[in-house]
């Protein structure tokens, strides 16, 4: 790793819901760095805590312990608008997270208003270039897309405001395997062409291994270990539990190829 | 092997409207024994269309024709609505992608259960719920006693679908169509559902269809796969054998898949051939 000083630490983080006589840990005093630049994978299964950090850092849930810094500043707990310029969120499902009787233009137009930006027809021209839709998608509602194609609108809402952070929670999962390696594709193009730094959440390791330089394994609310990309790819684990993981996660297909080679 | 649970011959699903007229499934011949057989596909391929069929669930405005269409010695097409609701749950039951919408929230988890069975076999109240306890222990639930008494929003994801498969398992069905049953679930919790489902499934002697759009998870759990493509069946074959497909659609679609083992730049986004919509079709490796 180089020297020099991460663009997003969280130091101590912990984040615990319910009533005081029965506070329930979600996460655990978790630590992490991710350098300008770098992507960073959080794994493990649901219920581990992984969303609930992607929603903290986000500005989703301020009531969190411990610290997370951008450029080495604390964040407040209520985020100012800088910050929602410089980190965007894509979700999960693309079906939710699109606003059902608002034509694509207008989704993206608006961030581009909240943050005062200019020349809002052309930066809409120039990120659905971006994202691979054509002009034809930009007067198009929701329910006229396919899961791929509003995935691609997510991603652009995010884009158009120029972030240099993307908070990726599970980005592909609610996708068809080919058009998931559409998305995979684009999202890593976007990160080399716009220098951008990802957070992204998932279960699927061959993701993670595909994206992220590196990611943290967690378990019931802590991160266990952190792993590269290749030590994921070799099985490469010091604890039980993220060895265990990564079997369960080897694909049946390469198992049987390698069977018969 | 002796017949099959399920055959099916030239099976099409067509949607009318006034616009248009769209055939979801085009000719799809198949069966299924007392095995696994995975069908996968992208969403709009006609899996899902093709194992609400076996049901006659498909939507009023879908017309369903075949043919031939048979569950053991039932004629389905034949089959009234009357003879459908004997099957339907009692010798073929669904296991549906989301317990979060597919259980019913104002009922406790028991109750449901107990309902499944009672409609299905006449049983004292008592008895039933014994069976449902048993039942719920079976799918490696511990404490049933409680979770008995709770109700769905109570539970997580992963039980849910276990307890979707109690509910569905319990009626002792011939035939379970699974649409998606662990998409809604995390590798870990998969992997347990299917280990349950699995184990259920072989020591019953139940047929399994299992619907999935994720060919890693059916090449590891099924006995045969068959790959769906724009409402027909591509290629049908062993799912060892799947690294070896020989239909370009099939062998696109994997090579479409982040791998652990090897590391690639960039995926290979499969190109649609339109000469597959009517082109050939393979049969255990070989040309059909």
């Amino acid at each position: 790793m180089k020297p020099s000083r991460p663009l997003i630490e969280a130091i101590g983080l912990s984040i615990s819901f319910g009533p005081q006589h029965a506070r329930n840990r979600v996460v655990d005093d978790v630590s992490f760095r991710i350098g300008k630049g770098e992507a960073y994978g959080l794994i493990g299964e649901s219920g581990c805590g992984k969303s609930t950090i992607l929603r903290a850092l986000s500005g989703l849930n301020g009531e969190y312990e411990g610290a997370l810094t951008l450029n080495d500043r604390e964040l407040p707990k209520k985020r100012d608008k800088e910050f929602f310029r410089r980190a965007q969120m894509v979700f999960q499902d693309p079906f939710g997270s699109l606003h059902p009787r608002k034509i694509v233009e207008k989704v993206l137009s608006e961030p581009l208003k909240i943050h005062g930006f200019d020349r809002h027809s052309e930066r809409i021209a120039e990120t659905l270039d971006a994202v691979g839709l054509g002009p034809s998608f930009r007067y198009r509602y929701p329910h006229e897309l396919s899961g791929g194609q509003r995935q691609r609108v997510a991603i652009a809402r995010a884009l158009i405001i120029e972030p240099d952070i993307l908070l990726l929670d599970e980005p592909t999962s609610a996708l068809d395997v080919s058009v998931q390696a559409e998305i995979l594709n684009l999202l890593k193009r976007l990160r080399i062409e716009r220098n951008l730094t990802y957070l992204m959440v998932s279960h699927d390791l061959a993701v993670i291994a595909h994206i992220c330089e590196r990611a943290g394994m967690m378990h019931r609310g802590r991160i266990i270990e952190e792993l590269t990309a290749g030590q994921i790819r070799k099985s490469e684990a010091r604890e039980d539990y993220t060895r265990e993981f990564l079997q369960a996660s080897v694909e049946a297909v390469a198992r049987d190829a390698e069977v018969v080679a | 092997m002796d017949k099959p649970l399920i055959d099916v011959k030239d099976l099409t699903i067509r949607f009318e409207t006034p616009q248009r007229t769209f055939d979801a499934v085009r000719g799809v011949s198949f069966t299924i024994g007392r095995e696994k057989v995975g069908i996968v596909g992208e969403s709009g391929s006609g899996k899902s269309q093709t194992g609400r069929a076996l049901l006659k669930l498909t939507p009023k405005v879908a017309t369903i024709s075949a043919g031939h269409m048979c569950f053991k010695d039932t004629d389905l097409l034949a089959a009234s609505e009357k003879d459908m609701r004997k099957i339907r749950g009692n010798r073929i039951s669904m296991i549906l992608q989301d317990p979060k919408y597919s259980l019913n929230p104002l009922m406790r988890i028991g109750q449901q259960i107990v309902e499944a069975y009672r409609l299905h076999h006449r049983s004292p109240k008592a008895e039933a719920r014994v069976k449902a306890l048993a039942m719920l222990e079976s799918v490696q639930i511990r404490d049933p006693e409680r979770v008995f008494n709770l109700f769905p929003h109570e539970v997580s994801g992963g039980m849910g679908q276990r307890i979707m498969i109690a509910m569905m398992l319990i009626p002792e069905p011939d035939l379970i169509i699974a649409d998606e049953p662990t998409s809604a679930l995390d590798v870990t919790v998969r992997r347990q559902v299917l280990t349950i489902l699995d184990e259920l499934v072989t020591r019953r002697g139940t047929g399994l269809m299992f619907i999935s759009h994720d060919l890693n998870l059916v090449a590891g759990f099924c006995d045969r796969v068959l790959v769906m493509y724009a409402g027909r069946i591509m290629e049908d074959l062993p799912a060892r054998d799947l690294h070896k497909a020989q239909h370009p659609y099939t062998q696109a679609l994997l090579q479409s898949l982040p791998r652990l083992d090897t590391e690639a730049d960039e995926l290979k986004v499969p190109v649609r051939d339109p000469s597959w919509l009517d082109g050939p079709v393979y049969r255990n490796g070989v040309l059909a």
